[in-house]
């Protein structure tokens, strides 16, 4: 059977989860390059109902200047987004005072430490507490067999349509993995017992004390070797470790035009996997009441809606009720803080056992060896062309990595989010990937930063400059020749993703021109003087963000709704208060919400406020990831001003004596048409619904207005990165002497706050291509566990960028808006890869893997070969 | 946090130092900043930590003839800095301004650097370029070490280092680096002072510890210090005499080491002609 | 065996007296003895920087110090550097303006490195890019890609009168 699990499918029960989302998804037929595959049935309906007429007009891009602040004293409308406004959380962030997890401290608190693995394969044969239980400050040692009420975290993003294979759970529903294992270790850093002590010191010194009869079995940590013959079986439920083979595109017509192709290149690559590293370490407090039976969770975390959620209905067994989900500060994410862990049900466990809060704060260590990972793909991919620069096919094999339990989306960020993406700006005639997904003797895979899109950049790009240099055709040429051009929006990609709005040659244009590439020659000379191989090398993307059309999600195995929530109370006083589902990781969610109720209510940004993240106070959503807080929760919050918008148009017009097509809304005060004189300002009308004196029947008294938002389709960014990099042809060091880099994120709200995050993004693809690696040795144990291991880029290490933007709305959302908050991360390591190669090209290097150390490079100038 | 315990003193004197590191266990702490990471990480033991970092008697830089003292307590940064170490032993300011991060130079020492004998450190190849000697203080008094006798064998049990004596010769000398991307820790780092003598030359990283390399010195003697002549004279060495290290093969780190030693040479050469 | 130690630390200009075991370092006093939470930790080996203060003056990483060590020395945290909901100082405003912050969690450790280099480079000249930097080697930040944090310092060390010219970006 196609189930999703060897189980049967979901048993009713005594959950609100329909079960039957699970089945009827895995039931999908492979959604492969079919234009249904985009918005169900609902979408039309649901498009017409946003207004969308300030974005449905695609313009020219063209690079842009961001306007100066406003300066009228009575902002009006649309007079405060797409200007760069200071962010207002950085004060408080500044001066220290912000509150993250760790920095929680409940009256009684006791602290929790966690007892991971120290081998990465092995039965479970004894586990021995007795000692640890005796150590001074201990309360409680516990270990999977306490746990038994308990069910495994879920998997909620699976490869869609198509058979897939996962550990149970007892809804029927793919299992992740258990809070705490009792069978078996599958990784180095697997949970296997928890201290709680009076004092962290306490209960990390009580963990040594605990002892473990492992049987160790063999070990398996690349995703080809784990499918072999003969390769140790991780999961009794997944034969063959063999999560799920999935591809997409039309096999056919790709391998008959390779086959027929005047030009075909191939490349084997290792997109090695990568550790995100947030400087926040994940942090969880857990507070039980037993007064009222509530749980309340304080944890690092990127969605408290959906936590909530799966924890209590998918692992606790608890009433939704029950649960309150609290995300304080968060210290950066980049994906790694969405996903469900442990720790989050074990310190409610333990806090509703000992009556007190219980904290657990994780080490660098501890992080590394178990919060998600990214990237790990080994592919062959090859791309065939005519002769004259015209690429007629790519097709890509992957062997994906996921760890040695599916994370909560890592399966589907490693098949769809990267194989559909594959074609990026170029239209290709025929295109294929397929990726087999198995599970392996390391930590779980994850979403990195640009997850799954950075990954297809990497391989598309590599295949472009390898065509360029086997037709003898410059680089630039050739792209410029496959850009989907842009009368073709939307454009549907071969691969299931319709494009919906592109304008790519201008792009890509004032990306060469800005780079100085026509002068690169010259540079090339003048830096061999220096001893130096000046190398440039351009990428392009195309990253789908927004997530997402729920419905369309479901296709694509998401076991869940993706829609986001906004919510605007107007005070009596004429203040504003906005509530999002969303949840920030340091993306100034507080600054550019306030401005897009602003901006659309007419009035100062100053008396908007913000607050997210506590599921007690917040409207559902689901959470920032994927770069879709711009494109999803700032047009609910947009659209729900709209709603505040036209019911102070009907209120209007009994407080202004009026008709109501004859009142009009500006600068936050509602006046008569061609009668400026009888007019009421926002406070007075706010003060004007607090009453509610002479409303009509029809007219409810108070502002207070909700949207959900779920948008028709997914919105796509692009870009256009062209590095420059210098070879030291002693050292082989390689230094990244210029980066240019001119991004679509269409319209923009802060682009203070966009350029932010383009110039983060950018550091992080830097760090993959030149120093970033997560290495497991034979035994499965990571060396690169701690920071004096895993380099991370420091200031020196990068150059100022030369950037810009173009701006080509999304028709998908009232803002025009597309994700930006990642998209930045997904060409740099293509980019930089393409510049060494180039600076090394009459050497005949046609590839290097990442990262690109000195010796691997110095290798390559000795000639020797990968 | 530090999970293993030990026994804390500050001791008033030099000699109640000495009193306290004939204990069984007992460490000299200064700066701390690969003491107390090692300690962390459960790879450094002690039973007693004699903290030294407050005795002003290891404190200083004096000139007096042609040597400059610097007591073992002297910063990084402060050494970094110091118009006299700039002026007449460049490579050892150069190395000491390499090493690691402001906040590790401002708390790490001399001392410190010189006697850490878990890795490569950037201080012992400048004093070895430089013919420098150190002071230890110990149960019998105070003796003077040559540092490259120093390098082989350490701080003796029950000793302190108290000053670095460094040849104050003029700034025909150079330090050059490639720092490890994660730690700053030298992955490789070559130091050269040129004398009358021909060059002294030093390395780090690419050898198991800071070695004077006197083959290459005497190859490389009269000169000119080209970089092909430099790199040739590398490769005469011994291959077993470079290791691999941090994930890098012992031959690039032995071509590395020839590198860096040209670079550095170039430079000394530079500043005298 | 009594292992506590009887220690006197002056924090943000306040005397402090407490038992502090010698294993103990001066972050575990700062965040769980003192309760100053700004300072942060984001590693187990000296590298990312979240935890500097300045010790006597110069900055310091306070999880490669034992609290015992520091014993009669002056701390000073971000805490100490402006008031709670106060005035930001100089280099506060500037990293401000530049957007010098994203997640946050690195930044108290930055202001306080980079607080000794701009005292270090007041009345002198204003530090080079290259020198800004390297400065920061000690602080790592994985949101701003640093180039915020390197302009908000040359913004901080600009001199006084184009500081005030240049005004608020936005």
């Amino acid at each position: 059977m196609t189930a999703v699990t060897g189980e049967t499918a979901v048993t009713g029960g005594t959950t609100a989860v329909d079960g039957a989302t699970a089945a009827d998804t895995a039931a999908v037929p492979d959604t492969v390059a079919v234009p249904d595959a985009t918005a169900g049935p609902d979408a039309a309906p649901l498009r017409d109902a946003i207004a969308v007429e300030d974005a449905t007009a695609v313009e020219d891009a063209t690079a842009v200047q961001d306007a100066p602040p406003a300066a009228a004293d009575v902002p009006d409308e649309h007079a405060v987004l797409g200007r760069p406004m200071d962010a207002r959380e950085d004060p408080q962030l500044l001066r220290g005072e912000a509150t993250y997890v760790a920095d929680i401290d409940l009256p009684g608190t006791a602290h929790m430490a966690i007892l991971g693995s120290p081998v990465a394969h092995a039965k479970l044969l004894s586990i021995d507490t007795k000692a640890a239980e005796q150590m001074p400050g201990v309360l409680k040692v516990a270990t999977a067999a306490d746990f038994t009420d308990v069910m495994p975290l879920p998997c909620i993003w699976i490869p869609g349509g198509v058979e897939s294979h996962f550990p149970p759970h007892p809804y029927g529903l793919p299992g992740a993995r258990p809070v705490l294992t009792g069978d078996a270790v599958r990784h180095v850093g697997d949970p296997i017992a928890v201290v709680v002590a009076e004092t962290p010191r306490q209960a990390a010194a009580a963990l040594a004390a605990i002892s473990v009869e492992y049987e160790p079995l063999p070990v398996v940590t690349r995703a080809d070797a784990a499918l072999a013959e003969g390769a140790p079986q991780l999961h009794e439920a997944v034969p063959g470790n063999l999560n799920a083979y999935w591809t997409c595109g039309d096999k056919d017509r790709t391998d008959a035009a390779i086959a027929a192709a005047e030009v075909t290149v191939e490349l084997d690559l290792v997109n090695q996997r990568t550790i995100n590293s947030p400087i926040e370490p994940r942090g969880a407090v857990g507070s039980y009441d037993a007064s009222t039976g509530e749980y309340t969770l304080y944890a690092s975390t990127q969605g408290p809606h959906n936590h909530r959620f799966l924890l209590s209905a998918l692992v606790l067994g608890i009433p939704f009720n029950k649960l309150r989900v609290i995300a304080p500060t968060v210290g950066g994410s980049f994906g790694t803080k969405g996903y469900l862990y442990p720790d989050m049900a074990l310190v409610l466990l333990l806090s509703k056992a000992l009556g007190r809060p219980v904290k657990w704060v994780d080490t660098r260590t501890g992080l590394m060896n178990s919060t998600v990972q990214g990237r790990d793909h080994r592919q062959h991919v090859t791309l065939a062309g005519t002769r004259d620069g015209r690429i007629t096919a790519v097709r890509c094999t992957s062997y994906a990595n996921l760890g040695a339990y599916p994370s909560t989306i890592g399966p589907g960020v490693a098949t769809a989010l990267m194989g559909r993406s594959i074609t990026g700006m170029y239209a290709i005639d025929a295109a294929f990937c397929e990726v087999y997904a198995a599970f392996t003797n390391t930590v779980s895979l994850g979403a990195q930063r640009g997850s799954g899109r950075a990954e297809a950049a990497f391989l598309m790009e590599r295949l472009v400059d390898r065509y360029a240099g086997e037709i003898g055709m410059d680089p630039a040429e050739v792209r410029r020749r496959n850009l989907v051009p842009k009368e073709a929006f939307p454009y549907d990609n071969g691969l299931g993703w319709t494009y919906d709005s592109g304008n790519y040659r201008p792009n890509f244009d004032r990306a060469i021109e800005l780079s100085g590439y026509a002068d690169m020659s010259a540079r090339k000379a003048e830096a061999r003087t220096r001893g130096k191989r000046l190398g440039v090398g351009i990428a392009t993307y195309v990253a789908i963000c927004g997530v997402g059309p729920s419905t369309r999600m479901s296709k694509e195995g998401m076991l869940g709704g993706t829609w986001e929530s906004a919510n605007i109370r107007v005070h009596p006083t004429g203040e504003v208060t906005v509530t999002v589902g969303s949840a920030s990781t340091g993306q100034s969610h507080h600054t550019v919400f306030a401005m897009v109720a602003a901006d659309e209510l007419g009035i100062d940004p100053d008396r908007v406020q913000v607050y997210e993240g506590d599921t007690l106070k917040a409207p559902y959503g689901q959470g920032t990831y994927g770069s879709r807080s711009y494109s999803m929760a700032a047009p609910a919050v947009a659209l729900t001003a709209r709603k505040i918008k036209a019911k102070l148009i009907k209120a209007g017009a009994v407080f202004l004596g009026v008709p109501e097509d004859k009142v009009v809304y500006r600068g936050g005060a509602v006046h008569e048409d061609g009668n400026p004189e009888n007019t009421k300002s926002f406070a007075d009308l706010a003060m004007a619904m607090w009453y509610g004196w002479g409303l009509p029947p029809e007219i409810e008294p108070a502002l207070d207005e909700t949207t959900h938002f779920d948008p028709p389709d997914f919105n796509y960014p692009f870009g256009t990165h062209v590095a420059v990099v210098e070879v030291d042809e002693l050292t082989g060091e390689t230094e990244v002497v210029a980066y240019t880099a001119v991004d679509d994120a269409g319209n923009v709200g802060n682009p203070k706050i966009v350029h932010g995050q383009i110039e983060g993004s950018i550091v992080h693809g830097l760090g993959q291509a030149l120093m970033e690696a997560a290495e497991y040795d034979e035994n499965g144990i990571l060396i690169s566990s701690d920071l004096n291991h895993y380099a991370l880029p420091r200031a020196a290490d990068v150059p100022f960028f030369s950037l810009d933007r173009t701006v080509t709305p999304s028709p998908h959302n009232p803002l025009g808006a597309k994700g930006a908050g990642e998209i930045a991360t997904v060409p740099p390591a293509a980019a930089v890869v393409n510049a060494v190669v180039d600076a090394l090209s009459d050497l005949g290097v046609r590839h290097i893997d990442m990262p690109l150390t000195p010796e691997k490079v110095w290798r390559r100038l000795q000639g020797e070969t990968q | 946090m530090i999970l293993t315990e030990f026994d804390y003193v500050r001791p008033l004197g030099l000699d109640r130092a000495l009193d306290l590191l004939a204990g069984p266990g007992a460490r000299v702490l200064a700066g701390g900043q690969s003491l107390l990471p090692g300690l962390r990480a459960g790879t450094e033991r002690a039973g007693l930590l004699v903290d030294v970092r407050h005795l002003d008697e290891l404190r200083g830089i004096s000139a007096a003839d042609g040597t400059l003292r610097i007591g073992a307590l002297t910063t990084l940064a402060e050494l970094a800095a110091h118009p006299l170490v700039r002026e007449r032993a460049p490579e050892l300011a150069a190395a000491a301004r390499a090493n690691g991060d402001p906040q590790v130079r401002n708390l790490g020492t001399a001392g410190g650097n010189l006697a850490d004998r878990g890795r490569p450190t950037d201080l012992p190849v400048a004093a070895l370029a430089a013919g420098a000697e150190v002071e230890l203080a110990g149960p019998g008094g105070r003796t003077r070490t040559g540092v490259e006798e120093f390098t082989a064998g350490g701080v003796p049990a029950g000793s302190v280092l108290t000053a670095l004596l460094v040849p104050a010769a003029g700034p025909a000398a150079a330090f050059e680096k490639a720092a490890d991307r994660a730690t700053r820790y030298p992955l490789c780092a070559a130091a050269v002072r040129i004398t009358a003598d021909g060059p002294r030359i030093a390395v780090t990283g690419a050898t198991p510890r800071a070695l004077r390399l006197r083959g290459v010195e005497d190859r490389l003697r009269g000169g000119p210090y080209t970089t092909e002549a430099v790199l040739a004279a590398f490769r005469a060495e011994p291959r077993e005499l470079f290791v691999p290290g941090r994930g890098t093969s012992a031959e690039y780190l032995g071509h590395l080491a020839g590198v860096l030693t040209a670079r550095a040479l170039a430079r000394a050469a530079r500043i005298t002609a | 065996m009594d292992l506590n130690l009887n220690l006197n630390l002056n924090v943000n200009g306040r005397p402090e007296r407490f038992a502090a075991q010698p294993n103990e370092l001066l972050v575990e006093r700062l965040r769980d003895g003192l309760g100053l939470t700004g300072t942060k930790v984001g590693c187990d080996t000296g590298q990312c920087g979240t935890c500097v203060v300045r010790l006597d003056g110069r900055s310091v990483k306070s999880c490669l110090v034992l609290t015992a060590s520091a014993a009669g020395s002056e701390v000073t945290t971000i805490e100490g550097v402006a008031e709670r909901g106060g005035e930001l100082t100089g280099l506060q405003e500037a990293l401000r303006q530049e957007h010098g912050t994203q997640c946050g969690f690195c930044t108290p450790g930055m202001v306080m490195a980079l607080g000794e280099l701009v005292e270090n480079t007041a009345g002198g000249g204003a530090p080079t890019e290259p020198e800004i930097r390297e400065w920061l080697t000690g602080n790592l930040c994985r949101c701003t890609g640093y180039h915020s944090v390197v302009r908000g310092v040359q913004r901080a060390c600009a001199p006084a009168v184009e500081a005030g010219a240049a005004g608020r970006e936005g």
